[in-house]
């Protein structure tokens, strides 16, 4: 077919469109469902005994908030990255949200940095596969419902697209795992809690997207 | 300095191109079929060296091979045209799209991917785009300094899409002054970028 030919045929075909959701209201769309996630898991789980005690704990708090600061950047990123022409604003927000991570890991790495020998066996124990499990589970179908939306827009970077959809599923899974997981260890909370979901969610929102979300 | 001045007038090419394109691209969305005729045709003829170049420079550069990228990034911006922001500009969305495409068909008929500095593509290409970006951004600061009849009814007309008549009956302006003052401003807007371009 000749330029000219599909022109006239995509023109004389042409109907109106409804435009895609705007970033802000994509974003509140993801954290409304995160925290729609988080209060189904109250469900399906069982709260951690001491809960209500441990939220008023300044450094719970704070670890709360960076999780979902970081959830939040890496969505933000992952919308705006659905749109093309937003390439400069989009490597903005990158940079804040992978420094923001790596601050997050080094806060963590300060915790663990603290532990003695004995409390850092404890903390790799496997009995923290349930956690990992939890938050990888929790990560997925968040993650799942990300890249179904983000389908109707058109990354010019599938590829990073999943990686900070993945990112953001486990911060999001990190949230709720705290309400759960009675393991205060800090250890525990850096491997099963954060790093191996992220390999894993970032893995595989890296290899889903890379098909899923070519246009 | 005559380098200077065809970098000025490209830049005030550019940006006419933004502002009539940009309205085309929201009159397509809301579906009127002849704007998005004009809009294709138009990003057609911006898109033919833009893909010429770059074929070329991989050694790719035969006649089927651009029409092929050509429909490709045309099929892109139809079928991604809901993902267009009527607050952003037309160009920077255009020529993502058409780099996306682009170096997927670089990738698939090898200038293979390891042939294909994505890098060294993708600066290229956001070196075009930024200066489109700076361009757009110079135009909505000069319409800011425009006189506030004139910006008003600039706005309603070519940003807005509002007919002249439209127009006069929302201002309360005569249709015929609508015209002048429109003509007035694009007038103005022009030399507003042409001092832009020099000063800098």
């Amino acid at each position: 077919m000749k330029t000219d030919d599909l022109i006239h045929k995509l023109s004389t075909d042409l109907k109106p469109i409804k435009p895609m959701l705007s970033s802000g209201y994509m974003i509140l769309l993801f954290i409304v469902i995160g925290f729609v996630l988080i209060g189904l898991s109250f469900i399906m789980m069982s709260v951690r005994e001491n809960l209500s005690e441990r939220l008023l704990d300044s450094r719970i708090q704070f670890e709360l908030g960076t999780s979902f600061l970081l959830a939040v950047l890496a969505l933000s990123l992952s919308v705006v990255l659905a749109r093309p022409g937003n390439e400069r604003r989009a490597r903005w927000i990158e940079k804040v949200t992978f420094g923001f991570l790596l601050f997050v890991l080094m806060y963590d790495g300060f915790r663990v940095a603290q532990l003695n020998l004995s409390q850092i066996h404890l903390g790799l124990d496997l009995s923290g596969m349930e956690c990992f499990i939890s938050v990888l589970g929790f990560s997925i179908v968040l993650g799942g419902a990300m890249i179904y939306w983000l389908r109707n827009g058109a990354s010019v970077n599938p590829g990073l697209s999943g990686i900070v959809i993945g990112t953001a599923a486990v911060a999001f899974g990190n949230v709720s795992i705290t309400f759960f997981c009675g393991v205060d260890n800090g250890m525990h909370i850096l491997v099963w809690h954060f790093v191996l979901p992220l390999i894993a969610a970032v893995g595989c929102g890296f290899a889903a997207s890379r098909f899923l979300l070519k246009w | 300095m005559k380098k200077r001045e065809n970098i000025s007038q490209g830049n005030l090419d550019q940006s006419e191109d933004e502002i009539e394109l940009s309205i085309l691209m929201r009159k397509s969305i809301d579906g009127d079929s002849e704007s998005y005729r004009q809009l294709l045709q138009r990003v057609k003829e911006l898109m033919v060296p833009f893909v010429s170049n770059t074929l070329t420079k991989f050694g790719l550069g035969s006649q089927g091979g651009q029409d092929d990228v050509l429909q490709e990034i045309l099929m892109g911006i139809h079928l991604k045209r809901a993902t267009f922001d009527s607050k952003q500009f037309f160009l920077p969305w255009m020529y993502a799209i058409a780099r996306y495409k682009t170096i997927d068909y670089l990738r698939r008929n090898k200038a293979s991917f390891r042939s294909v500095s994505i890098e060294e593509t993708y600066e290229e290409f956001e070196q075009t785009q930024s200066t489109e970006m700076e361009i757009g951004f110079d135009v909505e600061a000069l319409c800011d300094q425009l006189p506030a009849k004139q910006r008003e009814v600039l706005l309603l007309v070519k940003v807005e899409g509002l007919s002249i008549n439209e127009a006069a009956l929302k201002t309360g302006f005569s249709a015929s002054d609508i015209k002048v003052t429109i003509h007035r401003a694009i007038k103005e807007l022009k030399k507003k970028l042409k001092d832009s371009a020099h000063e800098n």
